[in-house]
């Protein structure tokens, strides 16, 4: 395979993962898909996407001489398998706080890549009001896997935005309380 | 005998357990204040590797060529205890000082 139909069949994938975190608003995806495929990827960019996170498992297995194609089929069976955690808010309240977003000083739009907290485990949350599913995100939106720990998401304006408008699109995140 | 001031550390926002919480799980906080003995205040901010790396990469995807802040300071874990002890060990360096310089 040369490098240009690698990098092809990269964006390739990249474009599905794409088109299935804007129809859910998330893509996370943990775990191996298969035994003898090694999960390679820059811990660093953990965050930076679950596109990118995918993205660079398949340059890692075909770096390294494996013969593994992440086809759409395994695509589905891997998010299907639990790779699309639901992720919990602590508490119905999903108002902006001061620590939550920053300010671009020169023209005052919060910026992308930064939201309201939540996590993939609900008892972690269960002490700020009860946990509440996130059960779907304007589009506007993305549920983004942000610090050390891989179970802390947010909730961040996908493009600058004013505080405003971030908080009118919060305001129509779904949430249910989580069962017990 | 008079007792020795001390660099002091304070939240220009609402600070409860939540925040706490929060912010070490979002690894960034940026209001963060420190009150200095001889007088005066200083704006800092305060990032983990981790979430920095991330920001960087979110900022260059927007077409950002870098990620800077005055008075950014880096932790190995955003909690109080990391964040005064990195303020006490700054001060005594002069870091402050040094940061104040350049802004007058």
């Amino acid at each position: 395979m040369t490098n240009e139909e690698l990098h092809a069949e990269v964006e390739s994938q990249r474009a599905y993962l794409i088109s299935c975190t804007a129809s859910d608003g998330r893509l996370y995806v943990t775990h191996e898909f298969e035994e003898n495929v090694t999960w390679a990827y820059d811990p660093t960019k953990l965050s930076t996407g679950r596109v990118l996170q995918l993205y660079n498992f398949v340059i890692a297995s075909k770096n390294n001489g494996g013969e593994y194609n992440v086809t759409q089929e395994i695509m589905d069976t891997a998010i299907q398998a639990g790779s699309l955690s639901p992720v919990y808010r602590g508490g119905a309240n999903l108002e902006v706080r001061s620590n939550d977003v920053k300010v671009d000083k020169s023209t005052g739009m919060v910026q992308p890549g930064r939201g309201v907290s939540v996590n993939v485990d609900p008892a972690k949350v269960e002490k700020f009001g009860g946990a509440f599913k996130v059960e779907s995100v304007p589009s506007e939106l993305e549920v983004i896997q942000r610090g050390m720990d891989p179970n802390h998401f947010e909730i961040a304006p996908r493009q600058a935005m004013t505080l405003e408008r971030f908080q009118e699109l919060l305001k129509q995140v779904k949430l249910v309380p989580a069962p017990k | 005998m008079t007792e020795a001031k001390q660099v002091t550390l304070s939240f220009s926002c609402e600070f409860d357990e939540r925040v706490a919480w929060e912010i070490e799980l979002k690894g960034w906080f940026e209001h963060a204040v420190v009150h200095l003995p001889e007088g005066g205040i200083v704006h800092i901010s305060f990032w983990d590797p981790v979430r920095l790396a991330q920001d960087l990469e979110t900022d260059l995807q927007a077409g950002k060529r870098c990620l800077a802040e005055p008075g950014m300071i880096v932790i190995p874990k955003l909690t109080v205890e990391n964040m005064k002890a990195a303020v006490e060990e700054l001060y005594h360096s002069g870091y402050f000082d040094r940061l104040r310089s350049a802004f007058q």
